[in-house]
């Protein structure tokens, strides 16, 4: 049979140690005076039935708040604070040993693969700076790339496609060949020359990058990390694109070969 | 419901760093960018005669000068509630003095006349219209969703300038500016 008896003041004292506002509990006793500390309120979450001292009858140690919903009893808490930096200090020493010194060689290797990683702003607005003059923006393209050693054939290039062309319809077309663009210097690589004309069914190229490339650090690799190559789009403005807002998506890929 | 507080003074760095990471573009083998344009209603026009010469192929004072202008214009107008208009205006009137004037004439009647087609797109200025020094006046009007060829359309001024004896003889010269606007 069990039947439930309010400690208020206890309670109360639980709560402000347990960091708790608006936490109601009950101490119930059962027939063999065991405590059980229910949970009445959404507000927090607790059960000590699990602590050995809460077994005590009548008594309710100490509820320490931790993650909101842990209790730790002052047993436990002296095995961890007795414990646990003996533990920790004889992990530390494992390895040393007295009386003498020791060495050992551990042979150790790494198989770099060729890699290579691009990123492009999520978006870029072409604006023309006087009536029917072709609307152009920017478009800074960064990579990572590592190739492998010249005579392994390991080289790379970086090229940009329309996946998606200008909606709605009506407006430029970069199936058209409304959509051009031109590429600044590369970090790494050189950049394709003169204007290019993107496509809608082919990548056509912005860089390419040679054979032992590495990015960053400066040496034989690249001195900025990552690396960066612009390309500057231009796109036809006819009088005959009627005035609205269109958009069409490029994605820039980084390959090695 | 259960709040936990605890994670509170967490929150602020830990919205700082979803926002940071957000705002940087990820790397990865490929990256997608939106190329967005906005195409605004747009007007230009190119004056293909850059000076116009008025003649007269009579002896007598009956036949007028005249001469034609010629241009090139592109235009694009909004799609909905549009117009385009192009004007021209006498911005020099005739000099030296003593010979005709568009703002002071010797004789009244005396005018710079002038009447206006257009090839293709736009309605050109009905009859003839006299130019002024003061106000600009119609050489063609465009309506919503006007929109000419890459190339343009291309459109002509005739002019007509009163042969008045009381001109003294002699070279005059006026300027007239061409103006296109597009909304």
């Amino acid at each position: 049979m069990t039947h439930a008896r309010e400690f208020p003041r206890l309670v109360s004292a639980n709560r402000k140690k347990a960091g708790f506002l608006s936490c109601a509990l009950k101490v119930h006793t059962n027939s063999s005076d065991m405590l059980d500390v229910k949970r009445r309120s959404n507000s927090c979450a607790m059960d000590e039935s699990t602590s050995s001292m809460n077994r005590e009858p009548g008594r309710v140690t100490e509820i320490v708040r931790m993650g909101g919903s842990m209790t730790v009893s002052p047993p436990t808490r002296r095995i961890l604070s007795v414990w646990l930096p003996r533990l920790l200090a004889s992990a530390f020493a494992i390895g040393n040993v007295d009386g003498g010194t020791g060495s050992a060689v551990q042979a150790m290797s790494a198989t770099l693969q060729p890699k290579g990683e691009v990123s492009v702003p999520s978006s870029l607005t072409l604006t023309a700076a006087s009536p029917f003059t072709p609307f152009t923006g920017n478009l800074a393209v960064s990579y990572r790339v590592r190739t492998t050693p010249s005579g392994t054939g390991s080289t790379g290039t970086i090229t940009v496609q329309v996946s998606s062309d200008f909606s709605p319809a009506g407006g430029p077309s970069a199936a058209a060949g409304s959509l051009t663009y031109t590429c600044g210097s590369a970090s790494i690589g050189t950049a394709c020359s003169g204007t290019q004309t993107s496509s809608t069914t082919t990548q056509t190229p912005v860089a390419t990058l040679p054979a032992s490339a590495c990015t960053g650090g400066g040496g034989s690799c690249s001195g900025s990390n990552p690396a960066s190559v612009a390309v500057s789009f231009s796109l036809t403005d006819s009088p005959a694109y009627p005035t609205g807002s269109y958009s069409a998506s490029v994605i820039v890929r980084i390959s090695l070969v | 419901m259960n709040r936990p507080r605890h994670l509170i003074p967490w929150l602020p760095g830990c919205l700082l760093l979803a926002l940071a990471g957000a705002a940087q573009a990820q790397f990865a083998s490929s990256g997608t960018t939106s190329l967005s344009v906005a195409i605004p209603p747009e007007a230009a026009l190119q004056i293909n005669t850059s000076t116009t010469t008025l003649s007269s192929a009579g002896a007598t004072f009956n036949l007028n000068f005249t001469g034609t202008t010629n241009f090139t214009f592109k235009i694009r107008t909004t799609k909905t509630g549009g117009t385009g208009t192009i004007n021209l205006k006498v911005t020099s009137d005739f000099s030296p003095a003593g010979g005709p004037s568009v703002l002071t004439p010797p004789t009244a009647g005396d005018a710079l006349a002038y009447t206006c087609s257009l090839t293709g797109l736009g309605t050109a200025c009905s009859g003839s219209q006299t130019a002024s020094t003061t106000s600009s006046t119609p050489v063609g009007a465009f309506g919503a969703n006007a929109m000419t060829p890459s190339a343009g359309d291309s459109g002509s001024v005739s002019w007509t300038l009163t042969d008045d004896p009381q001109y003294s003889t002699g070279t005059y010269t006026a300027t007239v500016t061409f103006s296109i606007s597009a909304a």
